[in-house]
């Protein structure tokens, strides 16, 4: 076999093995239990701010890296999350943003599959 | 004892089935990836229309393998490089974004996109290497 042949074969392996987590990630998305699990409790600190508790978890069996998640004019950072992960965060937001929050909950989600795959996910509105 | 009319008609078949490869590889492939595992219907921008996809990439794949030498390795370039570029263009760079469940979504592959591209341009240019080299010395 010509070594250019075999160069093109050994790409389409590596192509498809880089596509798996990827694939089997946007397999599980659809089932349920749903695979992000995203909680906000909150208590009024003082006339100015609140307090926000965060919690974050994570049913999908590939790996997730740099996660992060903007809420409320904050950017929460999460690190790894793997399956079954839960985990907790707590920051303070301005009454305003507190009451933003409150009528409409607004966010952007973003993480990298596998840490090569970038996905952002952003409320509408 | 075949004649070089008859060879040269295998060939240039020859040429169209890689035509069909090449479509199959850089224009089908990842557009069917993508309605398949998530049944997105994600608003892909072609920027040429498929029948004139599909036969620029017969016409390269018949020029390919039908030209001599020094040509032939030149088209077998080409190839790579018209179906890598036409699949960045297709998948705007790796960055995609849709609408899903009153979210907007965006997906990031650039990753992937540049390893089929500097991938394609490797295979093509030794392809073509070996094409002009094997062609050169059988003069």
């Amino acid at each position: 076999m010509r070594p250019s042949t075999i160069l093109a074969i050994a790409l389409i392996v590596i192509i498809t093995i880089l596509l798996f987590p990827l694939i089997l990630f946007a397999l599980e998305v659809p089932r349920s239990p749903p695979i992000f699990g995203l909680q906000v409790e909150s208590d009024v600190l003082n006339g100015t701010h609140a307090l926000l508790r965060v919690k974050v978890s994570y049913n999908g069996s590939i790996p997730i890296t740099n996660v992060e998640l903007e809420l409320a004019g904050k950017v929460l950072e999460l690190g790894d999350l793997y399956a079954g992960d839960v985990k907790y965060i707590t920051t303070i937001a301005s009454v305003e943003e507190f009451s933003r929050l409150q009528q409409q909950m607004a966010f952007t989600f973003r993480f990298r599959v596998v840490g090569l795959y970038g996905i952002e996910v952003k409320t509408v509105g | 004892m075949v004649s070089t009319a008859v060879k040269t008609v295998l060939r240039g078949a020859m040429g169209v089935v890689m035509g069909l490869v090449y479509y199959f590889l850089y224009a089908a492939a990842l557009p069917i990836v993508f309605q398949r595992i998530a049944g997105l219907q994600v608003s892909v921008e072609l920027p040429i229309d498929v029948s004139v996809i599909l036969v620029v990439f017969m016409a390269l794949g018949i020029a390919e393998n039908v030209a001599p030498a020094v040509p032939g390795a030149v088209f077998r370039v080409l190839s790579k490089l018209v179906g890598a570029s036409y699949l960045y263009f297709v998948a705007n760079g790796g960055i995609i974004q849709a609408n899903i469940a009153g979210y907007t979504v965006t997906l990031d592959i650039s990753l992937l996109i540049y390893i089929i591209l500097a991938g394609s341009l490797i295979v093509g240019v030794s392809d073509a290497a070996t094409y002009a080299c094997r062609g050169v010395l059988k003069e």
